[in-house]
């Protein structure tokens, strides 16, 4: 049977109005109207050019109800300026990684979460070191923050949303929390975001701000996870110049910018300082990071397809049972899936089949 | 050319400066440097009064590079970043 529902979703994840649907389709933008209302239902030639322009299998617009959050559940960061249209996207795949995350339960125990509970009004500051204190983390730097996160019960999904404006999103979900990284930014710029994240998870998990206070409460908590403030303190007690904050980023995992924005925020270089260093960072680092870091990639889905293809089971298969869109499992699942293929498609070397040849000896 | 620290200024504070002179709206800020060695300092002052060839009062000092502040900071090329966290996931 038709679901409205996921007509709505397959839609608005190919970022389309009804109206450009309905171009797309040669018909009036009622009708797309209608069918998304459940008041009619599509024919199955419909359906079937539906699937087409939207890229989405058939089966998926006959499967049940996916769980879908409000925009006010998730943290996004820059939401006041962020077009509706890549909000939802992002949304719409947030909603897409719940169905595999939901067959991968059924299949595999992964990590229950061990985050805080901060339902007093506390400090960002206080709460990351609370949690690293719990995490036994002392004041060392973080080594990869997306391994650390899953190994602490946080399920992390990857977003190819090739916007400015989508960073980053997290929500919780049957007490799990999700979050969801968006991989077209730099290595150094995802994990702050896991952090700002993290952030979110923890001191906004009962309410609280909204809007530009939470974001900066975030960040607040992640410059503090990222970058304790004893250890900045130890190790850049002074600075002088920008080739220090550059050697520092590198020993933190952070941008330079972010590094600048911390020790000014601590007071350990003034408000010229900072100044000065943000215009040298714009002349000198606009365009790349310098002693940018490797990408830090999901262990978990790594894990999981690795198993599965042990089974034989590959990314086409379960892109079959679940109805979704290769592509979308993929750009999820930080493109591990394209480790195990034997296929090999996407960007990641994919293992192929044994080319046997028939070798002839000579008499 | 940096003012003595006078540490019994401290039990004896001068008397207040006289006000900033503002004839035409503007003030005299110097830039001073001392180099010995490794032992650099800088300062932008705001100079009140002279005597036996140094500056002797100021209505504000800016301290740019203070005692110890040149001296290189060293950050480790392989810090210890703690332990590698491996999530564990089981078939079920």
């Amino acid at each position: 049977m038709f679901n409205p529902a996921r007509l709505s979703l397959a839609r608005r994840r190919r970022k389309l109005t009804k109206k450009s649907l309905a171009e797309a389709l040669q018909l009036d933008q009622k009708t797309i109207v209608r069918w998304e209302r459940g008041e009619v239902e599509p024919l199955p030639e419909n359906t079937r050019a539906l699937s087409k322009v939207l890229d989405f299998p058939e089966k998926f617009f006959e499967g049940s109800d996916i769980d879908e959050f409000l925009t006010e559940a998730a943290s996004f960061r820059s939401l006041s300026t962020m077009p509706a249209r890549d909000r939802d996207a992002a949304l719409a795949a947030g909603a897409l990684a719940f169905i595999l995350s939901d067959w991968v339960d059924t299949l595999f125990t992964l990590p229950v979460h061990d985050l805080l509970d901060l339902k007093e009004d506390v400090d960002p500051e206080a709460g990351a070191k609370y949690l690293r204190q719990k995490w036994s983390l002392g004041e060392r730097p973080v080594r990869n923050m997306v391994h650390l996160l899953e190994t602490k019960g946080v399920r992390i999904f990857s977003l190819a949303e090739n916007t400015r404006t989508v960073d980053a999103f997290s929500l919780w979900r049957r007490d799990i929390p999700y979050v969801f990284l968006n991989t077209t930014k730099t290595a150094e710029r995802s994990r702050f975001d896991a952090a700002h994240e993290l952030g979110h998870l923890i001191v906004h998990r009962h309410g609280g701000p909204h809007g530009r206070v939470a974001e900066e409460q975030a960040n607040q908590f992640a410059s503090a996870f990222l970058m304790p403030e004893a250890q900045v303190r130890a190790t850049l007690p002074r600075v002088c110049s920008l080739n220090e904050i550059v050697q520092g980023k590198k020993f933190w995992g952070v941008s330079v910018s972010a590094l600048n924005y911390r020790l000014h925020k601590l007071n350990i270089t003034t408000e010229w300082q900072y100044r000065t260093f943000c215009i040298q960072i714009m002349q000198r680092y606009a365009q790349s990071e310098p002693f940018g870091q490797k990408r830090e990639r999901s262990a978990i889905w790594e894990k999981v397809f690795t198993s599965l293809w042990s089974d034989r089971i590959t990314k086409h298969s379960i892109a079959e049972t679940l109805a979704l869109p290769v592509a979308e499992i993929e750009t999820l699942v930080f493109g591990l899936t394209n480790m195990q293929s034997i296929d090999g498609q996407g960007a990641g070397g994919g293992k192929s089949r044994a080319k046997l040849r028939l070798v002839r000896f000579g008499d | 050319m940096v003012a003595t620290a006078n540490q019994q200024l401290l039990l004896f504070p001068l008397p207040p400066s006289a006000p900033p002179p503002d004839p035409d709206g503007y003030a005299t800020w110097h830039l001073c440097i001392f180099i010995d060695g490794d032992d650099v300092r800088a300062e932008l002052s705001f100079m009140n009064d002279f005597g036996s060839g140094s500056f002797t009062d100021c209505h504000e000092r800016i301290i740019l590079v203070g005692p110890d502040d040149w001296a290189k900071v060293e950050i480790e090329d392989n810090p210890d970043l703690g332990p590698e966290f491996v999530p564990e996931v089981k078939r079920r």
